[in-house]
């Protein structure tokens, strides 16, 4: 697993900004879908969330609101933006490209 | 529970500059773990293991706060903290993995048992009969696997990693306690303390509370090897409370210890709270009465003299002996046997595979266990008494002169009771076919007794 946690350090941005590219969300839905879609195998640590937001949101890859939640605390949104979308398509084909390259020497 | 995440969320950030930056994180911290939580107490988890979950779900935040702006000192602090929680995590998951298991067995086979029983005993063979085939299937699997591959090689090189990593010596040496020496001795007022705490998770250390003459708290760590200085035990008086654990140092930690803690007389009965939670290390208690205690390892045994109040007992494989327990008790083992010669009050004990005694009990019971037997001896009626086992057999004496209302099921084991023999008795209303018995005997208030099983049989005395 230890190849595994290495990739997925290494991709913690692109993975939230794959979610974000479907739909604004937050960081505990965020990580409940990450959780479904790996079948609970991988879960994001708050720290390494919240780290990653701040970031992205530094880099202008994603921009934040508040919801106006009538019930209970309120929820911070993440949108992303065309720029965080340019950036998560770059990096979605960079990742085909380098996961064909380590294919190749692998398998 | 709610509110102590909120609270200790709010902790973490307690050394960093309150910016409006630090505000709104955690603000979203917040919210989100309470989401979390709500999730895991519609999951079924109880509050405080939601409440463990959430917090060590949080990871390690000292990178965050040192980018806002934290001191390096503090930023060591919140690692330690969130190590802490990360191990807590991994413990109640440990537990919560067989409680959820427990629970669904459970539920599965209450809704089954109004069913036909041979029909369930007969898918209960067929299940258990294709588990076998499956387990044998893999482990056919497993050994070509070995065989044929460098897996096992893998294997080993990553075990050999993670225990240097952990910086567990695991060479074996059962000489380790003759070589114990104090390594510390700490003394404190014992004026105004009504809750002590003692958080020993992540080391083997044992834990030994005694009661002294002497007026003050003292307490005394033995380790087999020199501790560095930070790998002492803290010790933290706030108000009412004081509170052990270990420091943020535990590489390399003495392979084991022993923590004496010597209690004042004065304070035996006026603890309000007394609280030991340990990994593998054993934990043995004199007549040390308090309100609510609370003690959990997950390796460990666990013995105690006589407990007074809201007793909490609960390991994973070690065994619990008590002498006495007066109150309510709550006891959860997976694998260890738990003998307890007295309890007054109201109990509750769940046991996976470990077997469970209670020599005398004068109250409410109620016991659950998958393949342990249960055996009690009721000297005193409550208002029930309620076993449920799998395959546990289970052998209950109740007191004479008291009226019982009595509900017996087995799937597939015997039924025998002191009823079987005066069943013509007037006052006797009883009947017993085969895998079913039920009845009443004397007058009311019944003490009800209910007991289900699936494979184990039922005996009951009188």
């Amino acid at each position: 697993m230890s190849i595994a946690s290495d990739l997925l350090r290494g991709n913690t941005d692109t993975i939230i900004l794959a979610s974000l590219s479907e739909r604004d969300s937050y960081g505990y839905l965020i990580n409940k879908e990450i959780m479904a879609k790996t079948e609970a195998q991988i879960e994001l640590k708050d720290a390494t969330l919240y780290s990653a937001f701040r970031r992205l949101e530094k880099d202008g890859l994603v921009s934040t609101y508040w919801g106006d939640e009538e019930v209970g605390a309120r929820r911070r949104y993440y949108s992303i933006t065309d720029k965080g979308r340019e950036v998560y398509e770059q990096n979605k084909a960079e990742w085909q490209k380098a996961k064909a390259m380590i294919d190749s020497l692998l398998v | 529970m709610k509110d102590m995440i909120k609270s200790e969320i709010t902790n973490l950030f307690e050394n960093v500059p309150e910016t409006q930056e630090v505000k709104e994180l955690q603000e979203e911290m917040i919210s989100n773990a309470e989401e979390r939580y709500e999730d895991l107490i519609q999951r079924g988890f109880t509050e405080e293991q939601a409440y463990t979950m959430v917090m060590g779900s949080i990871g390690d935040i000292e990178e965050l706060l040192a980018d806002l702006g934290a001191q390096t000192e503090d930023a060591k602090d919140g690692k330690a903290k969130s190590e802490y929680w990360e191990k807590q995590n991994e413990y109640w998951e440990k537990q919560c993995e067989y409680w959820k298991w427990q629970g669904e067995y459970f539920g599965k086979y209450a809704k089954d048992f109004a069913k036909d029983f041979s029909e369930q005993a007969k898918g209960f063979g067929q299940q258990m009969e294709k588990q076998a085939e499956d387990l044998g299937q893999q482990a056919k699997e497993a050994l070509n696997a070995f065989a044929s591959s460098s897996v096992f090689e893998n294997i080993s090189n990553s075990i050999k990693q993670i225990i240097s990593d952990v910086g567990i010596n695991f060479q074996s040496d059962d000489g380790n306690y003759k070589d114990m020496q104090i390594c510390n001795e700490r003394k404190f007022a014992a004026d105004g303390i009504t809750e002590i705490v003692m958080e020993l998770q992540s080391s083997p250390v044992d834990v030994d509370i005694q009661l002294t003459t002497d007026p003050e708290i003292f307490v005394q760590e033995l380790y087999n090897k020199d501790p560095k200085e930070d790998q002492l035990l803290q010790y933290v008086v706030s108000g009412k409370q004081l509170k052990i654990h270990f420091g943020p140092n535990l590489i390399g930690f003495p392979r084991r210890g022993i923590v004496r803690v010597f209690l004042p007389e004065s304070l035996a009965g006026t603890l309000e709270e007394l609280k030991v939670l340990t990994a593998s290390g054993d934990v043995s208690l004199e007549d040390v009465g308090a309100a609510k205690q609370v003690i959990k390892t997950v390796s460990g045994d666990i013995s105690g003299a006589c407990a007074i109040g809201e007793v909490s007992l609960g390991t994973v494989s070690g065994d619990i002996a008590f002498e006495s327990v007066e109150g309510e008790v709550q006891i959860r083992t997976v694998s260890g046997d738990v003998k307890v010669s007295k309890i007054v009050g109201k109990a509750s004990v769940n046991s996976a595979s470990g077997d469970v005694k209670v020599g005398e009990l004068q109250g409410d019971a109620s016991f659950r266990s998958a393949s342990g037997d249960v055996e009690c001896n009721l000297t005193k009626a409550g208002e029930k008494l309620e076993v449920s086992t799998a395959s546990g057999d289970v052998t209950l004496a109740l007191p004479e002169e008291v009226g019982v209302q009595m509900t017996l099921n087995t799937a597939s084991g015997d039924i025998k009771t002191f009823l079987d023999c005066i069943a013509t008795d007037e006052a006797v209303n009883y009947v017993k076919n085969g895998k079913r018995a039920v009845g009443t005997i004397g007058q009311e208030p019944f003490l009800k007794v209910k007991v289900s099983t699936a494979s184990g049989d039922i005996e009951i005395n009188r």
